[in-house]
């Protein structure tokens, strides 16, 4: 009892410490940076395609690097690979397990993923020499449910859990290169960073922690959230993290000074955020909401912009293609809907 | 962390310490080089015009944002 008591004694000296090397260096804040900046104009965006084919519940959605295709996971057990432009099904996979997350395209466009209440991710290859796609391999390890996943190639893969662990992955051979322990709640959302040497996760304790995937170190951890952090995603040059939480707000964080910059927040707005992407230049910040729509904000001036309005129940995901293009939502309603 | 175990606590002193030791820069330069970057983004393919990112409609309200729409290229998702 003596030494645990020693340690929590220890660990709250060093958050202090934290705290106070955070203060030294911030000299500035991003709304005195910004004052003469003036807020972008209203942003109105039209859905230009609607992906229709899932029966059920679209749980997540991910952009292939070329801008064009992109894959969808729902509860209605597949795994639905789309050409967004024609709109046309490339791939229907059925699933194994129809309780699923999350999906992921590798950049390679050679393969996705997806997992869930299995608490497995499971790699489909697309490219297969008989033209079938089947379960490449299974990755097994995780004691709770894959909340999120993303590849690094086409031989690695980062997973995130309910079980407060995240785990990158050796494909070829189907197992555990570094599990990333240190979260004190369910690990609910991932992100990789434009260099793919860093990912961050948020968590259901409240915190987004940013890893170093070859040390296997949490190098910072980011706190303010007042509930479950759902979504995160990195500032396009990798500088920033974005977060979006429960407790209906998104939160801006800057990596080299290591600390808050700004809350993305409305009076109007009482529901929890379940998605987020910035676009392509980082000025705009797109946001799904529990209450069906997507809210565009300013990302300097922390101001709304914007609202995508169409779906008929809870965005659960969104992307902004690769090329900046487009921005795809997809929702409980059933549907995905490219805008721009 | 009062959940935590022996091993745990251990873990979590040894992960603060190293993020402790983290180098943070002041942010008089991180904010205004992440404002630098966005204000500075110009779409692929277009050039710098000074002064002017955008057309602006009448009205002053921009239609949409440059980010999602390359100056000078066709839309993959036309009308």
């Amino acid at each position: 009892m003596g030494e645990i008591e020693e340690l929590r004694k220890e660990a709250d000296s060093l958050k202090d410490q934290i705290t106070a090397a955070r203060k030294a260096v911030q000299d500035t804040t991003l709304q005195e940076a910004v004052a003469s900046i003036t807020v972008v104009g209203r942003v109105q965006m039209k859905t230009r395609k609607t992906l229709r084919g899932h029966l059920a519940k679209i749980y997540a959605m991910h952009w292939g690097a070329d801008a064009k295709l992109c894959v969808s996971a729902s509860q209605d057990g597949k795994l639905i690979v789309w050409d967004s432009i024609t709109t046309n099904k490339v791939n229907a996979i059925p699933l194994k397990s129809s309780w699923v997350m999350t999906c992921a395209y590798a950049p390679s466009g050679n393969l996705v993923a997806c997992g869930g209440l299995d608490n497995m991710c499971s790699i489909y290859n697309l490219k297969g020499k008989d033209g079938n796609v089947k379960v490449m391999r299974e990755l097994a390890a995780h004691t709770g449910y894959l909340s999120c996943c993303r590849f690094l190639s086409d031989s690695e893969i980062i997973t995130s859990s309910g079980d407060c662990t995240c785990v990158l992955w050796d494909i070829e051979t189907g197992t555990q290169k570094t599990i990333f322990a240190g979260h004190q709640g369910d690990c609910m959302s991932l992100a990789v960073s434009p260099d793919f040497n860093f990912f961050i996760s948020g968590a259901c304790d409240f915190t987004a922690k940013l890893w170093d995937i070859r040390e296997g170190q949490c190098r910072q951890t980011f706190g303010g959230h007042e509930s479950d952090i759902n979504a995160i995603g990195f500032f396009p040059n990798g500088n920033a993290v974005i977060t979006g939480s429960d407790d209906a707000t998104c939160k801006l964080y800057d990596l080299r000074a290591d600390q808050e910059l700004i809350t993305y927040q409305d009076s109007g707005i009482m529901c929890g955020v379940t998605s987020l992407a910035p676009s392509f230049s980082g000025r705009l910040l797109l946001a799904g909401y529990d209450d069906f729509n997507v809210n565009i904000w300013d990302a300097l001036k922390a101001e709304r912009v914007g609202v995508l309005a169409g779906h008929d129940n809870r965005v659960s995901c969104i992307g902004v293609s690769a090329d900046g293009m487009a921005c795809c939502t997809g929702s409980w309603d059933s549907f995905l809907k490219i805008w721009n | 962390m009062d959940e935590m175990d022996l091993p745990q606590m251990k873990k979590e002193v040894e992960s603060l310490k190293y993020q402790l030791a983290f180098k943070r820069e002041k942010s008089s330069k991180t904010v205004t080089d992440l404002v630098k970057w966005i204000e500075d983004w110009r779409p692929r393919g277009s050039l710098p015009q000074p002064g002017a990112d955008e057309e602006q409609p009448v009205g002053g309200e921009r239609k949409v944002h440059p980010s999602l729409e390359e100056t000078g290229h066709q839309s993959n998702y036309p009308d």
